[in-house]
């Protein structure tokens, strides 16, 4: 059987630390500006009767996904796992996956960022430190928005502007039977992610333990990132 | 306001509207009596693909990979109206110009009749994907209405353009084909369109009800007076004006078709902008 990836956020757990938010930078070296992995933050009720709920958002990796519909190059589109995955190549640079998108959670690079650290040669002390472009050149790597691990596996390493992107649930990481990196770096294993298909798979099992609940699900998308129990 | 499409994707509907909605009224013209009418067809005939064009390179420019647009021949999207329009829109453009050379070359009444029926046909489809483009989207804005609203629209400002360069065909166009009552006929679909529209905004459901809201608050200049009252209500007015002859034809008839090509544009933009406002 085909697999299905998907995952779950347990709210309980969650500590709202943003570890996730950082090791998913980290792991896809993102530019300011842009969180594949993100978050909400709540406040409700009047004091002393408040509560705060942290809910960690990413791209939701919908069965019925608005973006991929709506693509005119099927750039935005699903891979063999189910994952709604880009392919700079063939994407125009429309938005409309953007517009169409309840989530936000599909950005849009307008600037080359990445060039600019390969070419600047500029150093705090003349001599005595390393600029950016020194760096990068000892390091056989455009510093720092290479990730060289994304580019051994022969997805597009460096993110260039006038393309959407988002959250792949690391498929190059799952690809070598790893989790994604927001899974791996959750403090509190908060984060649960495996094969939907598999009712043997502790997120199969995890759904039947909990009621969980999608985001939006009046949009019909069928998300496929779960969230169970409550933040408080 | 950040805007994921700006004024360069409202004017692509808007030029592709004047150059769809010329080509309309020109083909009418043409199955009517291509003789008598032959100067305003060729003037429509010509500009067609020239407004077309340029709608389309304003939206290339905005697009952030404009070079890989190529890359929508190979591939292809079946349940994306973006992927399916582009199609459409090349080809009528492609046998858009072929007409528009066949008008320079020969005269009008040798022009191949299936070709322009095809070309009309395509015309069609074209003026409705500008609609269709939007709700594609499926967001609350950008409802069901948008197709019939935007080609009606594309009708209103393309024959206002091609009348505009025939000023002086107008006694015939008035005699004829009692212009005031076609277009006044024009209007009051247009005007139907934007009922249906904002009535979907306002009822479908509580999001929508939003949209409407912000509509009506943060738009209100633009909709009530830039759209519906200079490029509805008071062409409409004038021309029934006309029709009790209490007034020339050629005395509106200038202010009409400027208001109503302007209306055209100002509602076509309003529609983009209201998409991006929530």
């Amino acid at each position: 059987m085909a697999k299905k990836y998907g995952m779950i956020i347990d709210l309980h757990k969650c500590v709202g630390c943003g570890a996730c938010d950082l090791a998913c930078k980290s792991e896809n070296n993102t530019p300011i500006g842009i969180n594949w992995a993100s978050h909400t933050t709540e406040t409700h009720g009047v004091f002393p009767k408040v509560s705060y709920e942290h809910i960690p958002t990413l791209c939701n990796h919908c069965e019925d996904a608005p973006c991929v519909r709506v693509c005119p190059t099927l750039a935005m589109h699903y891979n063999d796992d189910g994952l709604v995955v880009h392919d700079p190549s063939i994407c125009i640079g429309c938005k409309s996956c953007m517009l169409a998108d309840p989530y936000g959670v599909i950005h849009f690079n307008i600037v080359d960022a990445f060039m600019v650290d390969i070419h600047d040669d500029s150093s705090i002390v003349k001599g005595g430190t390393f600029s950016k472009k020194e760096l990068s050149d000892k390091s056989n790597a455009p510093f720092p928005n290479f990730n060289a691990a994304r580019g051994a596996e022969g997805y597009e390493a460096i993110r260039g502007k006038g393309t959407v992107e988002k959250c792949t649930f690391c498929d190059h990481r799952v690809k070598e039977g790893l989790a994604p990196a927001c899974v791996v770096a959750c403090p509190a294993d908060a984060r649960i992610f495996g094969d939907l298909n598999d009712e043997n798979s502790e997120i199969s099992k995890t759904l039947l333990l909990y009621k969980s609940k999608t985001l939006l699900p009046e949009r019909g998308t069928k998300p496929k990132v779960f969230y169970v129990r409550n933040y408080n | 306001m950040h805007l994921l499409w700006d004024i360069r994707v409202s004017l692509d509907l808007f030029l592709g509207g004047l150059g769809v909605g010329a080509f309309l009224v020109g083909a009418v013209l043409f199955f009517i009596d291509a003789r008598l009418y032959e100067s305003i067809i060729k003037k429509a005939f010509i500009i067609a693909p020239i407004m077309v064009m340029t709608g389309l390179l304003m939206l290339l420019s905005e697009l952030g990979r404009p070079m890989n647009v190529i890359k929508t021949i190979y591939a292809v999207n079946p349940t994306s109206f973006m992927s399916i329009g582009i199609f459409v829109q090349s080809v009528f453009v492609a046998v858009a110009l072929l007409v528009a050379f066949s008008t320079l070359s020969k005269k009008i009444k040798d022009i191949n009749k299936v070709l322009v029926y095809i070309t009309v046909s395509l015309a069609g489809l074209v003026g409705l994907y500008h609609g269709f483009l939007l709700t594609g989207i499926s967001i609350e804005p950008w409802n069901n209405a948008l197709p019939v609203m935007f080609l009606t629209s594309s009708v209103i400002a393309g024959s206002s353009l091609v009348f505009l360069l025939s000023v002086d065909k107008m006694d015939e166009l008035f005699t004829n084909l009692k212009l005031p009552v076609v277009i006044n006929l024009v209007l009051t679909l247009q005007f139907a369109a934007v009922f249906i529209w904002v009535y979907n905004l306002a009822l479908t459901s509580a999001s929508s009800r939003h949209i409407y809201e912000v509509l009506m608050s943060g738009f209100g200049m633009e909709f009530w007076v830039l759209s519906v009252l200079v490029g509805i209500v008071i062409p409409a007015g004038l021309l029934t004006f006309v029709l009790l002859k209490q007034v020339s034809f050629k005395v509106v008839a200038l202010p009409v078709f400027v208001m109503m090509i302007a209306g055209s544009f100002f509602f076509k933009n309003l529609v983009v902008y209201l998409g991006q406002a929530i």
